[in-house]
């Protein structure tokens, strides 16, 4: 088996490429794509909700939007983000020349612009896009969804067939093609916790599929099983969604915890504390991951013991969060502390997560959950883990790495803009989603009573702030990648830890063909 | 520990390992549809969803017929009947809004289900009671709800409900609500000469 040296010309490099690294450019491309699509989304909800009545759009079409945000966010820019960085970072970091099946992850990759294109289009088909929210409960997503819904479904199976070939590909690289003496307790942090990432890729996505399959037979093919006309449950919908869905929000936030454990200590100067703990935490968070779905839907109906149960195992999870909040803050304690823009990004990183994890708590209380379910407290809550967390840590990573992957060091006092503006931004739009979600305005709604009119402006105005600064951040790549800016030294930072600082900047095309041998 | 001097990525891989990657998925895709019985028996063993099974209620039942006679006091209480449907069309309600009824005693009462359509049509009810722990104190020993109804075009039918409350239930329950809930099925596509003429209409 002969790899080809060189990249081929033209577009043919990027269509039949199988070097990691370039399959690894083009899902951080595509997922910044989708975040500024996804985005553009955002904005228009936030546009529609400046003020209360109906401006800029009917309620159908307030309601695709907040599907269409929701599916592109989570599987568009955020999963395929980490996919990337694993892609780009994971051989490198085991000393692996690259991914164990470089074929399957070139299939993995161009599976998604098509699924995703998939779902745009049904933009434009009669009937509007999907409009049953980012969760697509039965029977607004079987009974009374629009025709598009068939769409959807196969490219959730798309999605489903790329995320899963990606995990495959992930433990194989982990499992099978560490240098000569990197044993699993010397493995860098974002390799531990993309490897556990990767089985809980493997154990929901395949449950997703199922759960699309059912509802494309309900559809299509007369079964009932979320029909109660036939014997079905629609209830039964969010028990086996949420079966999925709940690990599928630590995939979307453990490699973020891998990102921060690696930028934190290096610009604090200092090891990072407790590694053990740390590898142990994330075990225990993805194994404790897949008994708490229910606490998603505490006002179905459940049976008082359901309720207990669930409400007990959700906050048993702070605990293991808990350790790695207070490894990382352990870390920057008594370091020597620079505040270059990765480490900003972490840095609030870890302080909003937290500001999110406990409002998780919160909504974790079985009776407090019936006052705030379904309503913004919700969206506020689920943002603060989504954006200044998992989106922060792509960012904080793509700072931290850019000089490695392209060869140059990005703007700083840009970088340094964009996360005071993002920041600022961020806590603008969702912070005080918290008061009107409390104050009881329900989520997914285009129009809102009055007494909510203040902070859904203030929430407006930041969102266009956060918004656009992420234009600052798109300039900042697009420079980096053009090569304009200081060449970057092989190590790029003082004391970042890692094989992947051994290797030239940019990183040649193809690296470690020899293993390095780890002490 | 050996090093190879030229790495080859298909040298390095266990064929093992990546039977297990591929086979995992698939399995968990089955999971995911076993996940319904599962439910079910997990609820059956535990009885936990508050629905409880026929041979449960027969157990019940006759526990509660040994007890009638020996118990001297025998509460009463109003138990309230409300019917509700997909459709309007269906005109499904009780024959009576309300009874006021003795415990241990057995009752029965109607619920009337009209079919004005022009098609065979299949109805599963789903009960409700409220509150909803006490729901164990009510026994049903015949009910419609135990099996679909099958409803001939134009067909008007009065379905019997026979059941009884245990007498010890907590002296807190004065009133009880038994919702019934109507799903409608078509079970035979009408031929297009039928949808023709109703089209006409």
């Amino acid at each position: 088996m002969t790899h080809s040296a060189a990249p081929q010309p033209g577009i043919k490099r990027w269509l039949y490429t199988t070097n990691h690294k370039d399959i690894g450019s083009m899902y951080l491309i595509f997922s910044l794509v989708m975040l500024l699509i996804g985005g553009t989304m955002a904005l228009l909800i936030r546009s529609e909700l400046f003020q209360p009545g109906l401006q800029l759009m009917q309620p159908e079409f307030f309601n695709q939007m907040t599907t269409l945000h929701g599916i592109i966010m989570v599987f568009g820019a955020i999963m395929p983000a980490f996919v990337g960085m694993a892609n780009w970072l994971i051989p490198m970091m085991v000393g692996a020349p690259d991914m164990a099946l470089p074929r399957i992850n070139n299939w993995s990759f161009w599976l998604l612009p098509c699924a995703f294109g998939m779902v745009l289009s049904t933009l434009f088909m009669e009937g509007g896009a999907p409009n049953f929210g980012w969760t697509f409960y039965a029977p607004l997503s079987t009974t009374y969804a629009p025709p598009s819904v068939t769409f959807f479904i196969f490219s959730v199976h798309l999605m489903g067939i790329s995320s899963v070939m990606g995990a495959v590909n992930v433990i194989a690289t982990i499992m099978n093609m560490r240098a000569p003496g990197m044993n699993y307790m010397k493995m860098p942090m974002f390799v531990w916790t993309w490897l556990i990432t990767a089985f809980l890729l493997l154990a929901v996505m395949p449950v997703l599929a199922g759960v699309v399959t059912m509802m494309l037979m309900d559809i299509h093919f007369g079964t009932s099983f979320f029909d109660a006309a036939g014997g079905g449950d629609p209830v039964m919908f969010q028990h086996i969604f949420w079966f999925f869905g709940h690990p599928e929000v630590y995939i979307m936030i453990l490699p973020a915890f891998g990102i921060v454990s690696h930028i934190i200590p290096t610009f604090a100067r200092k090891p990072l504390f407790g590694y053990h703990s740390m590898v142990i935490a994330t075990s225990s968070i993805a194994v404790l991951s897949f008994i708490v779905w229910a606490h998603h839907m505490f006002t179905v109906g459940m049976p008082l013991v359901g309720e207990l149960f669930f409400m007990y195992s959700t906050m048993l999870i702070a605990v293991p969060t808990g350790v790695k909040v207070f490894n990382w803050v352990a870390t920057m304690f008594r370091g020597s502390m620079t505040f270059e823009t990765p480490m900003l990004f972490s840095i609030a990183f870890v302080v909003l997560f937290t500001i999110g994890g406990l409002s998780g708590l919160m909504l974790a209380i079985a009776p407090a959950d019936f006052q705030y379910h379904d309503t913004y407290f919700v969206v506020a809550h689920f943002h603060y883990v989504l954006v200044p967390g998992a989106l922060f840590s792509i960012l904080a990573g793509v700072y931290f790495w850019i000089p490695k992957w392209t060869g140059v060091m990005y703007n700083e006092s840009m970088g340094k803009f964009h996360f005071w503006m993002s920041f600022i931004g961020v806590n603008l739009t969702f912070f005080p989603m918290h008061f009107v979600g409390l104050a009881g305005m329900p989520r997914r709604i285009p129009d809102y009573a009055l007494q909510f009119a203040d902070f859904n402006m203030v929430a407006s105005v930041g969102a266009f702030l956060f918004g656009f600064s992420q234009l600052i951040f798109v300039y900042n790549v697009v420079q980096c990648i053009r090569q304009r800016g200081y060449p970057a030294s092989p190590e790029v930072w003082e004391s970042a830890e890692g094989l992947e600082w051994t290797v030239d900047s940019p990183a040649p095309y193809h690296t470690f063909q020899t293993p390095p041998l780890i002490k | 520990m050996k090093i190879s001097t030229e790495p080859n990525t298909a040298d390095r891989l266990k064929p093992s390992l990546m039977i297990k990657l591929v086979l995992f998925p698939c399995l968990m895709f089955g999971f995911g549809f076993l996940l319904i019985p599962l439910y079910d028996v997990f609820c059956d063993i535990t009885g936990l969803n508050g629905k409880f099974d026929l041979t449960n209620q027969q157990v019940l039942k006759q526990q509660n017929l040994s007890q009638q006679d020996a118990s001297i006091s025998s509460q009463k209480i109003v138990l309230q009947f409300t019917a509700a449907s997909d459709e309007k069309k269906w005109q499904f309600q009780p024959n009576d809004s309300q009874l006021e009824i003795n415990t241990g005693k057995q009752y029965q009462t109607f619920f009337t289900l009209h079919n004005p359509t022009k098609e065979v049509m299949e109805f599963t009810s789903i009960p409700s009671i409220s509150p909803g722990l006490a729901a164990e104190y009510l026994i049903k020993t015949e009910c419609f709800c135990f099996q679909k109804q099958v409803l001939q075009p134009g067909e008007k039918v009065e379905m019997p409900l026979i059941f009884q409350l245990r007498s010890d239930i907590p002296q807190e329950y004065t009133k009880l609500t038994l919702a019934y809930r109507i799903y409608a099925k078509a079970i035979e596509r009408p031929t297009h000469e039928q949808l023709n003429t109703s089209l006409d209409e």
